[in-house]
């Protein structure tokens, strides 16, 4: 009886085996094009957003404004360009903290122990868009970023 | 063994050859002009003469000016298109370059910005007022990658080079270099006939 069971197994070694390192080549092959795809979306999505707020770029800054309201900054450059600042700040925390503890006997001995655990966090950024105008009030130019 | 030594040799002499008389270098890190900047020199020709030539080129070339990096003796301006197809390239291949024409009398230097866009998925690439590029529909799109680890090399087909684990970059797409390089040297070239001609 074992001899046939280990026949069996042998068999079905020989047979599985070679099948094996294909199937684990098309799996990572069907991960790696799914990643390349993953990635082209985030950075096609990511390029959307720009290119949405950009577009004004041509625009009259006047079709800006009454669309977005009153502007955070407005300065004027040496070479005559007038800059229109809108800045968004972004700030806050979360997580938790959970203090560790040292257990000891009477001898001073540790007996249990547990490190604490930090996972706080905290966020503070400004988000901003400039628009470049010209002299005759057209938008040059568009910037945007977060400092 | 003799054989192999002589293709060798053979294919070191030939891209010594197709290097030379390039104004742009294509590597690893991307594709440069070589010497940072390709000067052209118009004797005789005044500093307004100049500019006017850059501006009936951009004109007749229908390239946009771009006024926000342009300035007192620079003007830029910007051309978007597909450089290659996918059926040559492995991806449809578009071009974003913008050049900047610095001019004075009897001179004109240019330099420029490239950034080189993939579109693996058939994306419809579309570029707005501000220079930046999205996809129709939002359909996948990158940045060029000139090289990719060796692992990605078969879904990266369009890249130029691969780099193994242990840092050991091969090239694997030479057609691509060659297509690219072809590619922006026709502008210096076409530059360089067009603002030479007496107009």
């Amino acid at each position: 009886m074992n001899i046939i069971i280990r026949s069996a197994v042998i068999v079905f070694c020989i047979v599985a085996f070679p099948a094996l390192p294909e199937a684990q080549t098309l799996a990572s092959k069907n991960t790696r094009a799914q990643a390349r795809y993953n990635k082209e979306k985030l950075f096609a999505d990511s390029q959307r957003k720009l290119f949405t707020v950009t577009s004004w770029a041509g625009a009259a800054i006047g079709d800006l404004l009454a669309s977005w309201g009153n502007y955070t900054g407005k300065s004027e450059l040496p070479n005559g360009m007038t800059v229109y600042t809108f800045e968004s700040r972004y700030s806050g925390s979360g997580g938790r903290y959970t203090p560790g503890y040292i257990v000891t006997d009477q001898s001073g001995n540790v007996v249990a122990q547990k490190a604490a655990k930090d996972n706080t966090y905290s966020y503070d950024f400004t988000e901003y868009y400039e628009f470049y105008t010209d002299k005759s009030q057209r938008i040059l130019h568009v910037k945007t970023g977060t400092r | 063994m003799k054989k192999i030594v002589a293709i060798y040799t053979l294919i070191a002499v030939a891209n010594t050859c197709l290097a030379q008389g390039s104004q742009f270098a294509c590597d690893e890190s991307g594709i440069y002009l070589i010497n940072k900047s390709v000067t052209i020199s118009l004797p005789g020709l005044s500093r307004d003469r100049v500019k006017q030539r850059i501006l009936s080129f951009i004109r007749d070339r229908q390239y946009t000016t771009r006024p926000f990096y342009s300035g007192y003796n620079l003007i830029s301006f910007r051309d978007f298109v597909k450089c290659c197809e996918k059926s040559n390239c492995g991806s449809d291949l578009f071009a974003k370059n913008i050049f900047y024409l610095n001019y004075d009398s009897g001179v004109i230097k240019i330099k420029a910005e490239i950034e080189i866009y993939s579109s693996f998925y058939g994306a419809e690439l579309i570029i707005n007022g501000n220079d930046d590029v999205a996809s129709k529909g939002d359909v996948p799109f990158a940045l060029y990658e000139f090289q990719v680890p060796e692992q990605y090399s078969a879904e990266y087909p369009e890249a130029i080079y691969t780099f193994s684990k242990k840092g050991k970059i091969k090239m694997k797409n030479p057609y691509v270099q060659q297509t690219l390089l072809g590619f922006y040297n026709r502008y210096i070239t076409d530059m360089e006939t067009y603002f030479a001609a007496d107009r």
